[in-house]
């Protein structure tokens, strides 16, 4: 009988390690319950960071032009591929001119961001962690949602004029789920991004933590709600939120004093960024080839002022063989300590100063921009103006100016009246004379981006934009 | 104890009921054994006795002493009782009471530990009932057909016998219902029941055939005869192969229904295996290898899209490339569900079976064994690529008809030439000179790269047995070199085993088993086949001074980087080294006569260390650098290209390190139960529960700097200086791999057998594991099986079909599951790491939930017919099967809007029919000379009969098989058709315009509105992606064969032997080799060789009638270009790439090739006593002598799975010479 009780011994003792056996036990992976789970989340798939976000939108502007330089050892290269379609506005941008798709990420990408933010604020209140943490974590979902809705609804929504137009769509969902989205009209889309700012700023001040450029904070929440009360035309509440923000946070870098040669204008150090975000690299800008962009003669003129210091700290004149001036406004974030782009304080004023200016305010106007330019000048440079058409003309200028490269040219431009636009391509490094003219018109549909090929093949019921085949105009 | 029994479950409440229930008929069970056997065990008490004209008195007093049964009889009744003789070995008591018994009227009656012998009045009646009796009369002959005389021909219980005559015959009176059992030395014993027959033919087979009537599940050994399911045994002898080292390549052609996939001659590349069509549209399709019932772990985690894809070379190895050919006693392939379903729901598709050899009973054996074999390198014979004179011919006319490079050409072969000529570095005259030296220049890649390669192995066994112990021990080392230069593989193994009866009762089995192998490879950026195959033979490998000749490959920061394939291969190169240790102890314990225990632990350890590197004078570095070895820098600016973004790697190569642990361990307790009732009954019953961890760590990292030649030392990289130096090592971060899995096993199987002639079974698996972010409720998912037998031959009605020897009827069902990894209801984040510049940590999303998702099904059906007729000169089986996979997962795309871009769901069904079909012919067979054919085959039809998502695909997913498509196999591909060439001799594709015709238009007048031939008009509808796709795409094939198998015919003169395998594989399609370059065709680089099919090309308007080659050119040819840009549906890119992919390319890869042909020896006793050896055999072995194929083929290997581009370099010819010699 004895070895029958060992068996059964032997038997039960098997049985009992049954469940730590089962244990799930990989040391990589985490079923998030804390908030500090989240918030890591957030912080690795929602914040973009380590990708360039909406960076096409910079070869649409007036403010980038095609270059040529010389022909290399082993023949012609050509940095323009990938964004050609963008920078000649044809029908399918993502084709480039030869073979090949440069895909457009940025509606994946950002509806991605806000699935995740839509999952963490979903399981937010229920996860372990202190009533401060929560909110925390709700109010950087918040304002992390609003800026990816407040970017899509710019690359892919037309231009906002009273909110009835063709918008993006509104993706409320906590999972994986097939199903297929109708496009929100732009009044919709903005009323969502509005009350997430409303609720991440009435978060953000409730928690009073200390705030870094990192993440989402009070600041530069505030500062996207003035802009986007500025994209809709809400004057009144433009000005309050940039007054709300610069009664907290009026500093401005000094460039005179301040700057340091060789630096980037956007890196770690410097006081007036709020928030950073996306990643800096652009081949399409980098000059050792034949054919590439670079910075049109029009912002070089507005950078030229006697005095600005912002043409030193903005470019960088290059001295290796290539020898020529090239875009040094921002850089990896290993260089500066900060991510490619920024919120910055200098928006505030700028924001400001363009709802004075079309509340025909002139004084507010144009103490925000001489303020400003106080501190972007070896001397002075104050500006003045007699009617409120000639403030707001000063407001945009030196928008463009001050804001050049950081992703706001091309939606200004479709806010204020999407003018007409030429733009230079070069064909023969040999002769630089000639080139083809692409023009982008008044109110031309193509100041909308198509829907990305990955979302149109699926999304085959989605309304889309109709651009028109664009071929150049011989010059 | 029932109490303390519930606490033993520690399990969580929500776990299935089924699962408690099983537990609790696993203990229930045992204790009702428990309380069985205990009584039993007296009753059953085994007694040896011999004795000779003893009284039955004497021998009841003989059975006091040796057993605890107490006898209780009257004298009178027993007196005067004699036995002539009583001789029994370890026989029941009861036994052994019934035959002294038997021509007596005493019988007894058994009450615990008491006999009580009575008197039986009845019986003496019963006893004088002759008048049943009647002759019986047979012949007993040997499997070869050969009489045997002397066998001893006993009627069983009633210890009457006769022996046969020298003919073999025997007569026998003999009554229904009795049993005889025939015996001959070296023969298998063999039981008969006498039923109406009036004549017999017993055939008794030899002993050591016995395993071959037994099929290896790895948790059972069933007899054949009581076999339900389909199982394929081959054994050592048919596996043999001279010049192979992995057991999987040997497997080609040997099974019906599995076939081997992806043969190369690389060098320790681990082919893939297939049985019975493909059963998972998403999840691995490899089978599950298991070596003496443990199951292997492949070295390295794959994911399943790297071991489904055809065009993947694994050169890692599989699971079973640590295991030595030479000790394999037999393979079993076991295919339907009721053969699977014991292995739960990792066997969907197919075990394959292995079991060691293990020591013979006799005298010790010492084996030791040799082969060199030789293997043939590739060669330019019927590749058809350009000789040197006609690929200068292609560039002079590029010359002469003014094409332009789109990138200035590398100064090389005849533009080289031209470069030099237009810069007045060489005179003209000298430039005809050198032309001419290109044409005749002929350079043999092949012969610079490859070689007639020697390979040698060499292998010992000791081995013998006594009735205590067996043992066997093996080592062997194989030097096994690639025909490839580069490319060997060096592996020792080795395997000591020692079984033993430690009592009667107990017997235990310790095995240890060893290997480590070394493998060489060249760098994966380089592929030898391809480079050879398509570098054009006017270039020179080296200078005319006997230095390597290099030329441009491509642009460099201000200066061109230079490559010569001899450099790069010195330079830079690969080594995968695996160690293997694995421990496996299994003990059999009979509790009882009819009740075993059997455990087993096992425990294995591998370490796969893969290292490729490169130094500082290879081009892959000059790459990374930017410049070539041996430029100087310029000068340090930190603006400078050079340094701001160019310079990768300024120092140094690179060293990529990827070592993969894997820690293994079962443990296994079974239960079985096997009993006869009433000799017509059998209940077999075994129940068991398994654990088994699998364990992966694994560390990658890549060192930059890497100076092999110093010293293997790291130069240190200033990362201020070289930001893009900086960039790249952090693109590349280290990676940690850690996973394991643990899975916890409850099984059953139950057989009941009628009289041998209908046997019913059962199996049931169910597995659980600890699988992260499981259902509960998903954790444990039963896989079963019901399948039967009937024993046609067996029946009354067919006792007088002498020459039918044997005919059965098998039939299965079984369900098995399988639930992808990616199944949870809860979000899983993999924790990342800390961003360096914000100092947060960062997480990354792992899987969103996906509660929906449920287990995949596969319902299995398989009915079979075996049959053995005229002595088993005819014998062989049909297997139909049909497979049913439900629910099967497929990875679908969904709206980037949802914010993923991928979900699984389960929308697929799978259909896998076919049949299996092996028959062995033995037209010949005497002791002298014997001839035997044997041949298998399976076909497989595969079709997918609802895929859910055949709107997310693109044409690519079309053109390379990947798309799952509802009326097709997977792995059906599709082509562009063909228009042939236009009048400037350009490519044109029928069926690409993106409308239809919709209806008549007329005008308002309604009269028909005409085109400008007067043809009338129509409207034009826009096609969806799927009608254009429907349009201009035509089926080309599947890329696996529907039909595979093999077939050998050997002939044996007395000590000679020969024996030819072919192999064969129908139905299966592939795409020819590229012609163009997919990305857009340019003119061919000077470098580049060219399909000598140009020399036929478009040449002048008119050609374009006789041929489909078309014009040299230089346009690219973008079909946004010809088409417009406005298209909704992307067809392609550009019409080269659609030259290639068009049906014109396709061609058929059915083949049949004589694998493998041996001559084999027996040297003759005489002789090997004279050399004081027992035996002595050697065999000279050609493997792939010839393959008859398509010529349509232009000597592309039909088996090299490659589509379009150029992959491993394909098997070659080899030749053995092989010697075994035994002491």
């Amino acid at each position: 009988m004895k070895k029958y009780i060992y068996i059964i011994l032997v038997s039960i003792i098997t049985f009992s390690c049954t469940e730590d056996f089962l244990e799930e036990s990989d040391r990589d992976k985490v079923i998030p319950k804390t908030v500090e789970d989240y918030s890591q989340l957030l912080y690795g798939e929602a914040y973009i960071n380590d990708n360039s976000i909406a960076s096409v939108v910079r070869y649409m502007t007036d403010d980038v032009t095609s270059k040529t330089g010389k022909k290399g050892w082993f023949g012609v290269t050509d940095k323009r591929e990938s964004v050609a379609g963008y920078y000649n506005w044809q029908a399918e941008p993502e084709y480039n001119y030869s073979v090949g798709i440069a895909e457009d990420k940025n509606w994946g990408d950002l509806y991605h961001s806000i699935l995740i933010c839509n999952i963490v604020l979903d399981v937010a209140d229920a996860s372990d962690g202190s009533e401060a943490e929560k909110s925390q974590l709700k109010a950087e979902a918040y304002f992390v949602r609003a800026f990816d809705y407040f970017l899509l609804v710019n690359l892919f929504g037309e231009p906002y004029v009273n909110g009835a137009e063709m918008g993006v769509p509104i993706n409320d969902l906590i999972g994986m789920e097939d199903v297929r989205f109708t496009r929100s009209t732009t009044g919709e889309v903005y009323t969502r991004i509005k009350s997430d700012l409303d609720k991440a700023i009435e978060l953000f001040g409730k928690v009073n933590s200390k705030p870094t450029i990192f993440k989402g904070n009070l600041k530069a929440s505030l500062l996207l709600a003035s802009r986007v009360a500025l994209y809709t035309k809400d004057w009144k509440s433009t000005i309050e939120y940039a007054d709300d923000l610069l009664k907290i946070s009026p500093t401005l870098k000094n460039l005179d004093k301040d700057y340091v040669n060789n630096e980037p204008f956007i890196n770690r150090k410097n006081p007036e960024i709020l928030y950073t975000y996306g990643y800096y690299y652009d081949g399409a800008f980098s000059q050792s080839a034949t054919y590439f962009f670079t910075y049109s003669d029009e912002i070089d003129q507005l950078l030229s002022t006697d005095g600005d210091i912002r043409s030193r700290a903005f470019f960088k004149i290059v001295t290796g063989y290539y020898g020529s001036t090239s875009l040094a406004k921002s850089d990896v974030a290993d260089e500066t300590g900060a991510y490619g782009y920024a919120f910055r304080t200098a928006e505030a004023y700028l924001n400001r100063a363009e709802a004075y200016a079309e509340m025909k305010n002139i004084s507010g106007c144009i103490n925000d921009l001489n303020y400003l330019r106080a501190n972007r000048f070896s001397k002075s440079a104050d500006v003045s103006a007699t009617t409120p058409e000639e403030a707001l003309e000063l407001a945009r200028i030196e928008r463009r100016t001050e804001l050049c490269f950081e992703g706001h040219r091309w939606f200004d431009l479709r806010r204020q009246g999407c003018p007409r636009i030429e733009h230079k391509f070069m064909i023969d490094y040999k002769n630089v004379g000639m080139h083809e003219v692409y023009v982008l018109n008044e109110n031309d549909a193509a100041y909308t981006l198509p829907l990305p090929l990955a979302v149109s093949e699926i999304e085959t019921t989605m309304k889309n934009i109709k651009r028109p085949v664009r071929n150049h105009i011989n010059k | 104890m029932k109490k303390k029994l519930v606490c033993g479950y520690p399990f969580r409440k929500n776990h299935s009921k089924w699962l408690m229930t099983m537990r609790l008929c696993l203990f229930f069970m045992l204790g009702l054994m428990f309380q069985v056997s205990a009584e039993v065990t007296a009753q059953n008490a085994l007694v040896s006795v011999n004795m000779k004209d003893a009284s039955l008195v004497e021998l009841l007093i003989e059975f006091q002493k040796k057993t605890d049964l107490v006898y209780f009889y009257s004298v009178e009744d027993v007196e005067g009782i004699t036995l002539s003789e009583v001789c029994f070995e370890n026989t029941p008591v009861k036994d052994v009471l019934s035959y002294a018994l038997i021509d007596t009227e005493l019988y007894y009656e058994m009450k615990h530990n008491t006999v009580v012998l009575k008197k039986n009045k009845k019986l003496k009646i019963f006893k004088e009932q002759k008048k049943d009796e009647f002759l019986l009369k047979g012949i007993v002959t040997d499997n070869t057909g050969e009489p045997l005389p002397g066998v001893s021909v006993f009627i069983m219980n009633k210890f009457k016998g006769v022996a046969t005559d020298i003919n073999g015959k025997f007569e026998i009176k003999v009554k229904k219902g009795y049993k005889l059992l025939f015996t001959f030395v070296g023969m298998k014993g063999q039981t008969i029941v006498v039923k109406n027959q009036k004549t017999l033919k017993i055939v008794l087979k030899e002993n050591k055939e016995t395993l071959n009537d037994v099929v290896i599940t790895g948790y059972q050994v069933i007899d054949k005869r009581e076999l339900s399911s389909s199982v394929v045994t081959v054994n050592a002898e048919k596996l043999k192969e001279g010049g192979t080292v992995n057991v999987a390549n040997m497997l080609q052609g040997k099974i019906s229904g599995l076939s081997v996939l992806n043969e190369t001659s690389t060098v320790g590349a681990a082919p893939k295996i297939r049985i019975r069509g493909i059963s998972s549209i998403s999840g691995n399709r490899e089978p599950l290898w298991v070596v003496d019932g443990v199951i292997l772990e492949a070295p390295v985690p794959l994911s399943s899209e790297e071991l489904n894809s055809l065009d993947n070379v694994n050169l890692i190895g599989n699971a079973i490339s640590s295991i030595n050919p030479e000790d394999i006693d037999r393979i079993d392939v076991l295919k339907d569900a009721s053969a699977t379903a014991i292995y739960g729901v990792r066997a969907a598709n197919g075990v394959i079976v292995i079991t060691t050899k293990r020591g013979e009973i006799g005298d010790p054996k010492v084996k030791y064994s040799t082969s060199v074999t030789l293997s043939e390198r590739p060669e330019y014979s019927q590749l058809n690529r350009m000789d040197s004179k006609e690929r200068v011919e292609v560039s002079k006319e590029i010359q002469e008809r003014g094409l332009a490079f789109r990138n200035n050409p590398a100064s090389v072969a005849y533009e080289g030439l031209l470069y030099d000529y237009n810069a007045k570095r060489i005179t003209y005259s000298e430039f005809l000179l050198k032309t001419k030296q290109l044409e005749e220049q002929n350079t043999d890649w092949f012969d610079e790269l490859y070689r007639t390669s020697l390979s040698q192995k060499h292998g010992i066994t000791f081995s013998g047995a006594d009735k205590k112990v067996n043992y066997y021990f093996s080592g062997k080392y194989t030097d096994n070199n690639g025909t490839f230069k580069d490319n060997s593989l060096k592996q020792y193994n080795a395997l000591a085993k020692v079984g033993m009866n430690l009592t009667k009762k107990l017997y235990v089995n310790v095995q240890l088993s060893a290997s480590n192998s070394d493998k060489e490879y060249q760098h994966s950026s380089i592929n030898p086949y391809a480079y050879a195959y398509n570098t054009s033979r006017a270039i020179a490998s080296h200078n005319p001074d006997g230095s390597l000749s290099f030329y441009n490959q491509s642009q460099g920061a201000g200066i061109p980087l230079v490559f010569n394939i001899h450099n790069e291969l010195e330079h830079s190169g690969k080594t995968i080294g695996r160690q293997y240790m694995s421990f496996n102890t299994s003990a059999n314990y009979k509790l009882t006569k009819d009740i075993k225990i059997d455990g087993l632990f096992s425990y294995s350890k591998s370490t796969t260390k893969q290292e490729e590197w490169f130094d500082d004078k290879s081009y892959a570095a000059s790459k990374l650098r930017m410049k070539p070895y041996g430029v100087e820098f310029p000068t340090y600016d930190e603006n400078a290209p050079f340094y701001k973004t160019q310079c990768e790697l300024p120092y140094g190569g690179l060293l990529t390190n990827n070592n993969t642990d894997n820690t293994s361990w079962t443990a296994r307790g079974t239960v079985s139960y096997n009993k006869d009732f009433y000799d017509i009954h059998n209940v077999n019953i075994v129940v068991g529960s398994e654990m088994r961890s699998n364990h992966y760590e694994g560390l990658s990292t890549r060192e930059y700097g890497y100076l092999p030649e110093r010293g293997q030392n790291f130069s240190n990289i200033d990362l201020i200086k070289y930001p893009a130096h900086r960039q790249l090592i952090q693109s590349y971060p280290n990676s940690v791999t850690n996973n394991k899995t643990n899975i916890v096993s409850f099984f059953g199987i139950f057989t009941y057998a009628y009289d041998k002639r209908y046997i019913a079974n059962f199996n049931v698996r169910a597995d659980g594991s600890n699988r992260f972010g499981q259902d509960d409720s998903n954790k444990f998912l039963p896989v079963w099986s019901v399948s039967g037998r009937w024993n046609v031959s067996q029946e009354h009605f067919l006792e007088d079909f002498s020459w039918l020897n044997d005919l059965s009827i098998r039939a299965s069902y079984g369900v098995q599951g399988n639930i992808s990894s990616d199944q949870t209801p809860s979000l899983i984040v993999n924790l990342g790491s800390m961003d360096p510049n914000s100092g947060y940590y960062k997480s990354t999303l792992n899987k969103l939930p996906n509660p929906y998702l449920r287990w995949e099904k596969t319902k299995s059906y398989n009915s079979a017919m075996d049959f053995s007729i005229l002595n088993g000169r005819i014998s062989g089986s049909v297997d139909l099967y049909y497979k049913k996979g439900e629910d099967m997962i497929i990875s679908k795309s969904v709206s980037p809007t949802t914010g993923s871009s991928n979900m699984d769901i389960n929308a697929g069904n799978l259909e896998n029919k076919g049949f299996d079909l092996t028959l062995n012919l033995v037209p010949i067979r005497t002791k002298d000379f014997s001839l035997n054919i044997s041949m298998n085959g399976g076909k497989n039809i595969n079709k997918v009969t609802k895929s859910g998502v055949t709107t997310d695909y693109n044409y690519s997913d079309y053109i390379d098989g990947s798309a799952v498509l509802p009326g097709y196999a997977i792995n059906s591909f599709f082509s562009y058709k063909f228009g042939g060439l236009d009048e400037n001799g350009l490519p044109t594709f029928k069926d690409i315009e993106e409308f239809k015709l919709g209806d008549q238009i007329f005008s308002e007048d309604g009269t028909p509105v005409l085109d400008e031939d007067g043809k009338p008009t129509y409207e034009k509808i826009a096609l969806t992606k799927q009608e254009m796709y429907d349009k201009m795409f035509t089926y080309s094939g599947n890329r696996m064969a529907d039909i595979v198998g093999g077939f050998s015919l050997s002939a044996r003169y007395k000590g000679w032997s020969i024996s030819g395998l072919f192999s064969y594989s129908l139905g299966a399609k592939m795409r020819l080799n590229d012609l163009y370059s997919n990305s857009g065709q340019y003119l061919p680089r000077p470098q580049q060789n060219m399909d000598d099919i140009f020399v036929n090309r478009w040449r002048k308007p008119g050609d374009e009638n006789f041929t489909n080659i078309p014009v040299l050119t230089n346009n690219p040819m973008p079909v946004k270009d010809i088409l417009g840009s406005n298209r909704d549906v992307e067809i392609a890119k550009n019409y080269w790439a659609m030259y290639n992919q068009s049906d014109l390319r396709v061609v058929s890869t059915d083949y049949l090739k004589l694998r493998n042909l041996t001559l084999k020896h027996y040297v003759s006793g005489d002789i090997c006593k004279k050399m004081h050896v027992s035996a002595i055999d050697f065999r000279f072995e050609i493997t792939n002598l010839f393959t008859i194929k398509d010529s349509a083929l232009r000597g592309q290997d039909p088996q090299q799975m490659s589509f379009g581009g150029t992959g491993a370099t394909p098997p070659t010819s080899t030749y053995t010479f092989g010697l075994n010699v035994t002491f």
